[in-house]
């Protein structure tokens, strides 16, 4: 799938914090949902401050047709992320830097020294793109209730025994109507999402895979994403090097970037 | 019949044999080939280790369960990261068919090698550079490497950390403010700036400037971001390295004419509204701006940018004490004292929904510019009727307003509509620049088609419009066709 840049702008906007809709009638459940996906959530990010390398490559017929390396800086602020993402390639976009601060998103390019200020449904890079470069808590913007249990094939195709969440919109910034999430019974792990535009299509599905310990925890280093709308395209994103590292807020205001240095 | 049947059904069949394994419902995942190695840093673990052995996701615990002190173990950066590789090198070759008021067309090229980034010394020092080299060939005229070959330091200057949140850089540094796109009004230091004219896209110009020498210092007060920086008059011959000498002169006596100060500020006001104030003394003349953006919904950002500004009228610097014919003069408003005047930019950016445009990516900015010191609609027609003597003052009024890079009008607006991927991978975009008062404006036409993971090809489209002696139908260069073949290393 090709690097859908308006995906990661809508991703981008996901992660703020959510208005309580709470799911009226299945309290009990509503209450083991959230804590399931919180886990779920710790698991994907870590909920400090961290760095992470990824590389994302798009595949078309099963071709590889671009690939893609930044490196992501986040910093946890209430339910969410600030977050810097560093291009470290194509070479046409490196050292570029895109900053997401709440609902603030700048792209800064170091041959002008210009940021300039997008709207996240906007594209944003030649190349690089994809919102789940960017950290964010589903917890933040969704409300979750427990759907049962179901055996699924997960993304290394075995079968997993999942908790099957149904996540709703809980603001209206959340880029997605609705998410199904199968979250491991035994472990908490992220399993599998499908997401759902406004209008109910299947916009993409992922799935978590490759698991790996990082930062001391056991966490998915790859994530497999198929388009909803053309199963051909898929993006295949591979994290590495979880690091703790303290980032000062100052970073994550536009006027900083110039000064960015890793 | 039969063996169109037969042909049908096999190319069917390859088609479906091509297609990568994958359910329609995502029960199951693609199945994928392994793609080329990424330059990723190996895995390392917090302590710096290699990473721990895959484990058993069944048995794992999650992060609540980890065991205490282990996520936040002593090495932070203990991986080595690819965002250190900081330099980019583009070369670019670029074909030009430029036509003049007369219709004269002339044709050349340019090449030039684009070298940028920073470098790190350590953890507190660092180099950011910025230097290109060009030289340019042009139809009918003898080329001459003095004239025609130039390097530019567009930058060149030391930063020092003196904490994660205190920064100093000193040198030659691209100062850049502003949020609009057609027109910056709080970009104090775009004032005879450009190396290059080749484009009339602000974003393109914004690649192409000097930075000015600079000591600027960086930190936060509480949540607020505060820089403060200088500016040095630098007086330096002409025919010096440090001014217009061939091949090699800095610019500096263009880009550090005067004495400046500055300082910007910019607050935490929430999670979605940006907004930066600053402070300006230019040669002892003060100036107050801020810019401020911010979204509604997914789609639209609204921005604004204003300055204020004691400094004299473009007119009025252009034509000094004596320049022009006093009704001339009268007519553009020139001989006036310095005195506070207003710039503006108001804007917007829409990127259409996906209910209008389905997957397209399309957006489209709209700006209005305001620029009292430039021309009234009465003083623009003083300027188009110029006659005899006056026709060399009225040149000089656009000299001013090119070289300082804003509007000549007093309004003006500015679009843009950009389409990414309107083929394939190819990028389309289109700007306009119009002047109410007169009907004359700029458009242009820009193609930008991927080669490869590395190289770009462009083709540009340049045309001014409205009378010849309107403020964008004076421009010399009627139209500007341009190829562009780039590669970056």
């Amino acid at each position: 799938m090709k690097l859908h840049r308006r995906e990661f702008a809508q991703l981008l906007l996901g992660g703020l914090g959510a208005a309580g809709l709470a799911s009226v009638g299945m309290p009990a459940f509503a209450a083991d949902a959230g804590t399931i996906l919180r886990e779920a959530d710790a698991i994907r990010n870590p909920q400090t401050s961290f760095v992470v390398d990824v590389a994302l490559a798009n595949y078309d017929r099963g071709r590889v047709t671009e690939q893609t390396t930044v490196t992501t800086y986040s910093r946890p602020v209430g339910a969410q992320f600030q977050t810097l993402v560093h291009i470290n390639s194509p070479a046409a976009d490196r050292g570029k830097i895109l900053l997401r601060n709440g609902n603030i998103l700048w792209l800064y390019d170091p041959a002008s020294k210009a940021s300039v200020r997008i709207s996240p449904r906007q594209r944003l890079l030649g190349n690089a793109s994809n919102g789940d470069v960017v950290s964010s808590n589903l917890v933040g913007d969704y409300n979750a209730a427990l759907n049962g249990e179901e055996t699924i094939v997960d993304g290394d195709r075995q079968n997993r025994n999942c908790h099957k969440l149904q996540l709703t919109q809980a603001s209206q910034s959340a880029p997605y109507s609705a998410i199904e999430f199968w979250v491991d019974t035994a472990s908490n792990q992220p399993v599998k999402g499908k997401y759902f535009t406004q209008s109910g299509k299947l916009i993409k599905v992922a799935w978590y895979r490759k698991l790996k310990n990082q930062m001391g925890v056991s966490r998915p280093t790859e994530i497999v994403i198929a388009d909803g709308f053309d199963p051909n395209k898929v993006t295949v994103m591979s994290m590495s090097g979880f690091r703790a590292k303290t980032i000062p807020e100052s970073w994550f205001n536009k006027e900083w970037l110039p000064n960015f240095s890793t | 019949m039969k063996r169109l049947f037969i042909c049908s059904v096999a190319a069917t069949l390859a088609l479906a044999l091509a297609q990568p394994v994958s359910a329609d419902d995502f029960d199951l995942p693609p199945d994928l080939p392994a793609a080329p190695a990424q330059s990723l840093p190996p895995d390392v673990a917090p302590d710096g280790a290699l990473a721990a052995p895959d484990t058993d996701p069944a048995t794992t615990p999650g992060e609540f369960s980890a065991p205490p002190g282990v996520e936040f173990a002593s090495a932070e950066d203990a991986a080595p990261s690819a965002a250190g590789r900081n330099a980019t090198l583009v070369l670019e070759a670029r074909a030009f068919a430029n036509r003049d008021l007369d219709g004269n067309t002339t044709n050349a090229l340019r090449f030039q090698a684009h070298y940028f980034g920073a470098r790190d010394f350590g953890g507190r020092t660092g180099l950011i550079f910025n230097l290109r080299a060009r030289t340019f060939i042009e139809e009918n005229r003898s080329y001459r490497f003095a004239d025609d070959f130039n390097v530019d330091v567009q930058e060149l200057a030391l930063r020092y950390a003196l904490s994660p949140e205190t920064s100093l850089q000193f040198g030659r540094i691209n100062i850049r403010n502003g949020v609009a796109s057609g027109f910056n009004p709080t970009d104090w230091f775009k004032d005879g700036s450009l190396v290059v004219t080749d484009s009339a896209a602000p974003a393109d110009r914004r690649n192409e400037r000097l930075g000015v020498v600079a000591l600027t210092g960086t930190t936060t007060l509480g949540q607020t971001l505060m820089q403060i920086g200088y500016r040095p008059q630098i007086d330096a011959d002409p025919g010096t390295v440090w001014t217009d000498r061939d091949n090699f002169g800095l610019g500096l006596d263009r880009t550090n004419p005067s004495d400046a100060w500055f300082v910007k500020v910019t607050p935490q006001i929430g999670d979605n509204l940006s907004f930066t104030a600053n402070a300006l003394l230019l040669d002892d003349d003060p100036g107050i701006g801020f810019e401020l953006s911010g979204t509604l919904g997914d789609n639209l950002v609204l921005y604004s940018e204003m300055m204020a500004q004691k400094r004299l009228s473009i007119a009025s610097e252009a034509l000094g004490a004596s320049e022009g014919s006093a009704a001339f003069r009268d007519g553009v408003g020139a001989g006036q004292g310095k005195d506070w005047h207003y710039q503006a930019a108001l804007g917007l950016n829409w990127a259409l929904s996906q209910k209008m445009v389905g997957a397209r990516d399309i957006s489209l900015t709209m700006e209005y510019h305001l620029n009292t010191a430039g021309l009234s609609s009465s003083q623009i027609d003083t300027l188009s009727g110029a006659q005899g003597a006056d026709e060399a003052a009225a040149g000089a009024i656009h000299g001013i307003a090119n070289r300082r890079q804003e509007p000549l009008a007093r309004n003006q607006i500015f679009t843009r509509l950009a389409w990414n991927d309107f083929w394939g991978d190819s990028d389309l975009s289109l700007l306009g620049f119009y002047v109410p008062a007169d009907g004359s404006g700029l458009a242009q036409l820009s193609f930008d088609v991927p080669v490869g993971d590395n190289g770009n090809f462009n083709l540009r489209a340049i045309s001014s419009f409205g009378d010849s002696r309107s403020v964008y139908g004076a421009n010399p260069t009627k139209t500007s066709v341009q190829m562009g073949m780039t590669y970056t290393f």
